[in-house]
């Protein structure tokens, strides 16, 4: 298995009058790493909700393609949101019967082995990130949805969650979409960077830099200039009052 | 994901995970919590040893010392002559009463019969209301048929409803076992549909989009979140359920310890009346013990339950 196959074909999205997506087309191959940066408000976290089925579209059709008739979306949400009255283990195998062995598996896979039986109110923010990502991770999803998962983590255990989710996507490639405010996450981890303006997308950039990345690499220092301005420009279209 | 990739990765991140310095202490097990000793090697048995006497001295000695002075005081009082025992009696002649009530049998008998009406009227009520609350909290359709009604319902003082049921039941069983349910009924009902109405969405949402149909959605993750507010509600509603009783047995009964009140009132024995009070006021604190320790077992993921010394 290595992911699924995303589309979206003109697809809007307008909560009441308020139009947050606007004729998005987007193709993303199965087992591509897509980031998605722009401002707050441009729709990057509707476009993810929308891929996961969490809402329908408003206009316009988004079809998963795999290997598999149904494709497995998992998402993973900014806040844990850990069952506080479940241990470690009772989270991970949310929604499963029995698969105990597999999922000591995948916590050991994240770091978190010998924490079982624990209950999440005692681990750290990068540990409780860890149970969410091997909660998803146990479904071995065709297509894996992080919504600013690690967005709010102290630096250091944001960069040990990044090399996490590099190494166990190594094992296992699969369709990875990423929300980001982070630039420098977005390249060292994707192979393509969508920066998002307006409700629309505004750059596509794809990255053939060899792994594992160095985030002192120039060319990827070139890059994250550029996405800066790009950004800057985007934060700065918002400013103006929209004219509906 | 094959397992051995899974190994490999795992030394990985324990090595990482160290540096990085997130190791989290383990919770201390319930004994350690109330001292905080220093830790030198040395006398470490001797130490545990203390800890351990301390804990026994602070959960089941300090909360006794002030209720049992107060009776020693009281006991002092009596027998010098400042309080006259045709007023307040002293606490050795309830106990003695006590001690002749038992030996005919009457006592135990009364605490059984009040028991089983509250055990039967508050398992009723309180039954009745989870469920109503259950579903009142999750359909806006029930909410908006059934609500209204329970919320006029619930405004009327229960008690007053003691003539009417007298007149409808005589004075059977049925009057004080229904009166002490519908006391029950309303604060189990409108803290189950607040705790249910205060679920986080986000926890609902998360156990849609894990394939959590229905009735796992309402029993791994809706029930558990509003376990709070619903104890809360529990707690109060056996409260409720004893007041009840002592008016409802107070009022027309033929046995319960409202009657041996009663009964006591006639014959001028204020000793088995405080005799009567002193049982209320220690089936009131077992009841609420009970529902400590059940709140204690269910809510022990909850960091400001976990660690409580109970009392």
């Amino acid at each position: 298995m290595s992911g699924a196959e995303v589309s979206f074909r003109g697809v809007g999205k307008a909560f009441g009058a308020r139009q947050v997506l606007s004729r998005i087309d987007l193709d993303i191959a199965a087992g591509q790493f897509v980031s998605i940066i722009g401002p707050s408000g441009v729709g990057k976290s509707t476009l993810l909700r929308l891929a996961a089925g969490l809402e329908g579209p408003s206009a316009g059709r988004i079809e998963l393609r795999s290997k598999s008739p149904r494709p497995d979306v998992r998402m993973m949400f900014q806040e844990d949101r850990l069952l506080p009255w479940r241990t470690v283990l009772r989270n991970v195998t949310l929604g499963l019967k029995g698969r105990e062995q597999k999922a000591r598996g995948i916590l050991r896979a994240v770091g978190l082995e010998g924490r079982e039986h624990e209950f999440p109110v005692v681990l750290s923010g990068g540990q409780r990130q860890r149970v969410a990502l091997a909660r998803a991770l146990i479904h071995e999803p065709d297509i894996l949805l992080l919504d600013e998962p690690f967005g709010a983590l102290d630096a250091i255990t944001r960069a040990a969650m990044q090399l996490l989710l590099e190494h166990l996507l190594a094992a296992r490639p699969r369709t990875v979409i990423l929300v980001t405010h982070d630039v420098e996450e977005a390249l060292v981890l994707s192979d393509r960077v969508l920066l998002m303006r307006d409700g629309g997308i505004a750059r596509d950039l794809v990255l053939d830099q060899p792994r594992p990345r160095h985030r002192g690499d120039p060319v990827l220092a070139a890059l994250k200039e550029e996405l800066l301005d790009g950004l800057i420009a985007a934060e700065a279209a918002r400013e103006v009052p929209a004219v509906a | 994901m094959t397992d051995a990739s899974l190994s490999e990765f795992s030394a990985v991140r324990a090595i990482s995970e160290r540096a990085v310095g997130h190791q989290t202490v383990p919770p201390a097990p319930e004994s350690h919590i109330v001292t905080v000793v220093a830790d030198v090697p040395a006398g470490a048995l001797r130490r545990a040893r203390a800890r351990t006497d301390f804990v026994v001295w602070r959960r089941f000695v300090l909360p006794w010392l002030l209720p049992f002075g107060l009776i020693g005081l009281w006991q002092l009082l009596s027998v010098t002559g400042v309080i006259s025992t045709a007023i307040v009696p002293a606490p050795s002649e309830v106990w003695s009463a006590a001690r002749q009530l038992a030996e005919r049998g009457e006592l135990q008998w009364d605490i059984l019969v009040s028991l089983r009406r509250v055990a039967i009227g508050f398992g009723a009520g309180a039954a009745a209301g989870l469920l109503l609350g259950v579903i009142v909290g999750l359909s806006e359709l029930a909410h908006d048929v059934v609500d209204r009604s329970l919320q006029m319902v619930r405004t009327v003082p229960h008690l007053a409803l003691v003539p009417l049921m007298i007149l409808w039941f005589g004075i059977g069983e049925e009057p004080r076992v229904l009166l002490v349910a519908m006391g029950s009924l309303f604060p189990v009902y409108i803290n189950t549909v607040g705790g249910i109405r205060n679920v986080d969405p986000k926890l609902v949402e998360l156990g849609k989009s894990y394939g959590l149909g229905p009735a796992a959605l309402v029993w791994s993750i809706i029930l558990p979140a509003a376990l709070q507010p619903i104890l809360v509600g529990i707690r109060y509603a056996l409260g409720v359920a004893w007041l009840t009783l002592v008016v409802g047995e107070t009022i027309a009964s033929r046995d319960g310890i409202g009657y041996l009140v009663q009964n006591a009132r006639e014959l001028l024995r204020i000793d088995i009346i405080v005799l009567a009070i002193v049982l209320y006021a220690i089936a009131g604190w077992l009841a609420d013990f009970l529902t400590r320790l059940v709140e204690r077992r269910l809510l022990r993921w909850h960091p400001n339950y976990a660690r409580r010394v109970v009392s």
